[in-house]
């Protein structure tokens, strides 16, 4: 809100003026005119000039004191399709009236609004919104739009310049506001059903035929104590029957946890570029494969190769079974830019010592190439259970023992430019 | 002992060790005068362990803390029967759980199976080991903490356990002035050791009989239930607060007030427990927690929607 003119809170502050010095040259040469040839209608016109640049100086001095302006959305996330209202409120809370007021809001060209044209500066490379006011002394004026959440992405609304001025159109105000508000838009989520996944263990079988870690909370028989047996782990009913000290046999368990691993990279090489719509649907994959794991109460974090804007970081989170899991994963994949850091098969295979164990690995990519499928062989090997959800346009080329392999063509069947046929 | 002694004598002893979080302390008392438990969920280090243990010091309530982790068994807690061949017959090993005041740190840390024995606890005030029945002791109230941000390896409460809970607390970082103080303070020694008893278990026996008995007139009342019923058709939330919660929010108010000095329940009480109270036990639809909105948001909008009673 804008409630002051000093105090650091305006930045870049700008006076742009019709007026100069000339007007006060003109009014002293009208006052001396009139007075040495005695013309009284000379001196009523160098005073009405200078009451006139008086007041529209002290207009302008004061035009932007009790200036508020602010955005509401109805909903700062929203998926993608989805429509969010956005209305704009200018108060003006003070006796002065402004005859004009000119905001130039930077809102993302990518969210077209229904109600008026983003134009893109060419100087900044952002999209604008200008509108114009004519607030009354203690006036509120709203406005109301709605767009459609058209981009995956995370948007940036602000900041704002606000012009305004005096009456007479001598002076012009202006000030910027670093008021920044963020909209995120969700990725799409496909159902189960969508996906054309099994709706019992979509992700495999998990049984567990390693021993990972003895379970404490499951006995499976007895045996003698030994030394090193805690009191926890003697069976008291067993040692009282049976007069001497048994402990507990445990059964193996292990922790089902699953970790999505996002391929950004839709071209076999870096500098081929990438597809953006193939990047979405991959995208809109790993989301849904969150959102199925989280229905399913299993623990989902995600690693993927790509960059969040403005960080030169990959994506980790580690498994999770927090409420607020996949409104992180999501929030990720809302933000994820194509720029990758590395192959995937290389963050595998570097991710993969640290991966807890029992950890199903989730791979989600629209390339599947020898050396991903080597890595992924190598990891299967290692005891890894692993399942890869792939958009390419053929399925593997070979089968790899023990890997579950999802190929889902129709989920980017739109995109595929039907084959030439030649007769 | 009255009320307001109680409460001022319990502050100014804990706030010797905790500084600047007096109205974490006011809740807990209110806790403890209803019989409730308490859910303390904040990062580490922000001095959850320290609050409880300077209110049991206070209290001189016997004291014990679990360490939740995830090879925890039910047994630790309750205790188990041990077989003594000398006597040829069982012993009973109590589990911390038979303390007045038990500290069960990083309880989603357990799983489901150790942390429901606890639970099961709390509510029933009693536990069974091998057929026998053990009652816990009177006062009894259990301060179980989480950590927000621990992911891997965690197993959060399900919402029909932390329903058990009478409230769901955080303390919250400290200002740079408390921060301050907390280095002076601290610098020398640790001032919990030196911290005394001010009330006593039976003291605080004889509030919660007394604490029943503060006045709640209809209008309050309908405005406690008006809160509950309005978190049922709320269109964010797919599961309100039960009965229980309801129950929990009056008897929360009458100790509230009464700490307060007065013997009669007014509706800024009941605006004032609201949070600490409702907000953990409503569900809202994951939908809409995707859009950014939190239980917490939810119960402030509750409670200012709902009309206020006006005594004429």
């Amino acid at each position: 809100m804008i409630t002051e003119l000093r105090g650091g809170r305006y930045l870049d502050l700008e006076k742009d003026t019709q007026f100069s010095e000339a007007w006060i040259m003109l009014g002293i040469m009208l006052t001396l005119g009139g007075l040495l040839l005695n013309i009284q209608s000379m001196l009523a016109v160098a005073l009405i000039l200078f009451v006139v640049a008086a007041a529209g100086w002290l207009w302008n001095e004061l035009s932007l004191f009790g200036l508020h302006y602010q955005r509401h959305f109805s909903e700062t996330r929203a998926f993608l399709g989805e429509t969010i209202e956005l209305t704009l409120e200018v108060r003006n809370q003070k006796f002065l009236p402004l005859t004009w007021l000119q905001i130039t809001d930077v809102f993302p060209a990518s969210l077209p609004l229904d109600q008026g044209k983003i134009v893109v500066n060419p100087a900044t490379n952002q999209g604008e919104y200008l509108t114009f006011w004519m607030p009354g002394a203690f006036q509120r004026l709203k406005r109301n739009f709605t767009f459609h959440c058209t981009e995956r992405g995370y948007h940036t609304y602000g900041p704002t310049t606000i012009s305004t001025g005096d009456g007479f159109g001598l002076f012009i105000r202006k000030a910027k506001r670093h008021n920044r508000e963020h909209i995120i838009v969700y990725p799409r989520i496909y159902s189960v059903a969508e996906m054309r996944l099994p709706t019992k263990n979509p992700l495999g079988d998990r049984g567990v035929e390693r021993r990972i870690f003895e379970d404490p909370m499951r006995t499976k028989g007895i045996r003698e104590w030994r030394s090193g047996d805690g009191l926890r782990r003697v069976h008291w009913k067993a040692t009282a029957r049976h007069r001497q000290m048994l402990s507990r046999i445990y059964e193996p368990s292990e922790d089902p946890q699953i970790l999505i691993f996002l391929n950004v990279s839709t071209m076999r090489r870096a500098w081929q570029g990438h597809i953006p719509e193939l990047l979405e649907r991959l995208i809109s994959v790993a989301g849904s494969l969150a959102a199925m794991c989280v229905d399913m109460r299993l623990p989902v974090g995600l690693i993927a190769n790509g960059f969040l804007p403005g960080s030169d970081q990959t994506i980790r989170l580690l498994p999770g079974r927090s409420p607020e899991q996949l409104v992180r994963i999501l929030e990720l994949l809302a933000a994820i830019t194509p720029v990758f850091a590395q192959p995937i098969e290389e963050l595998l295979l570097r991710e993969a010592p640290r991966l807890p164990w029992g950890a199903t690995v989730v791979v989600v990519t629209a390339v599947v190439h020898d050396e991903l499928l080597a890595a992924l062989s190598d990891l299967e090997q290692a005891g890894r259970q692993i399942v890869l959800f792939t958009l390419a346009e053929e399925p593997p080329v070979r089968e790899i023992p023990g890997v579950l392999v999802y190929h889902l063509p129709h989920l980017v069947e739109d995109l595929i430019a039907p084959k030439e046929v030649v007769f | 002992m009255i009320f307001t002694e109680f409460s001022q004598a319990i502050q100014e002893n804990v706030s010797q060790v905790i500084i600047g979080k007096a109205d974490v302390t006011e809740l807990m008392l209110v806790a403890l005068l209803v019989e409730g438990h308490v859910l303390l969920e904040d990062v580490p280090g922000i001095g959850k362990t320290t609050l409880a243990k300077a209110l049991a010091r206070s209290l001189d309530c016997s004291f014990a803390r679990i360490q939740f982790t995830p090879d925890l068994l039910p047994s630790d807690v309750t205790g188990l029967n041990i077989y003594n061949q000398k006597r040829q017959d069982f012993e009973f090993r109590p589990g911390p759980v038979l303390n007045q005041m038990l500290l069960a740190d990083e309880i989603n840390r357990a799983t489901p199976r150790t942390q429901s024995s606890l639970l099961e606890a709390m509510q029933e005030h009693q536990i069974t080991v091998d057929g026998k029945t053990y009652q816990l002791p009177r006062p009894f109230i259990v301060i179980a903490t989480q950590n927000p941000i621990e992911l891997e390896g965690t197993f959060p409460l399900p919402e029909a356990q932390v329903d058990r809970f009478l409230m769901q607390l955080r303390l919250g970082y400290p200002s740079a002035e408390e921060e301050d103080e907390i280095l002076r303070r601290y610098q020398r020694s640790d001032p919990l050791i030196d911290l005394r008893a001010v009330a006593t278990a039976e003291d605080v026996l004889e509030l919660q009989r007394q604490a029943r008995d503060i006045h709640v007139s209809t209008d309050v009342r309908n405005y406690i239930l008006q809160m509950a019923r309005t978190t049922r058709e709320h269109e964010a939330v797919d599961l309100g607060v039960s009965p229980r919660g309801t129950m929990a929010l009056f008897k929360a108010s009458q100790a509230l007030a009464a700490l307060r000095g007065r013997d009669y329940v007014i509706p800024s009480d009941v605006q004032h427990l609201c949070p600490p109270i409702l907000a953990h036990r409503i569900y809202i639809s994951p939908r809409i927690r995707l859009r950014g909105r939190t239980p917490a948001q939810v119960v402030a909008e509750i409670t200012d929607t709902v009309p206020v009673p006006v005594v004429e």
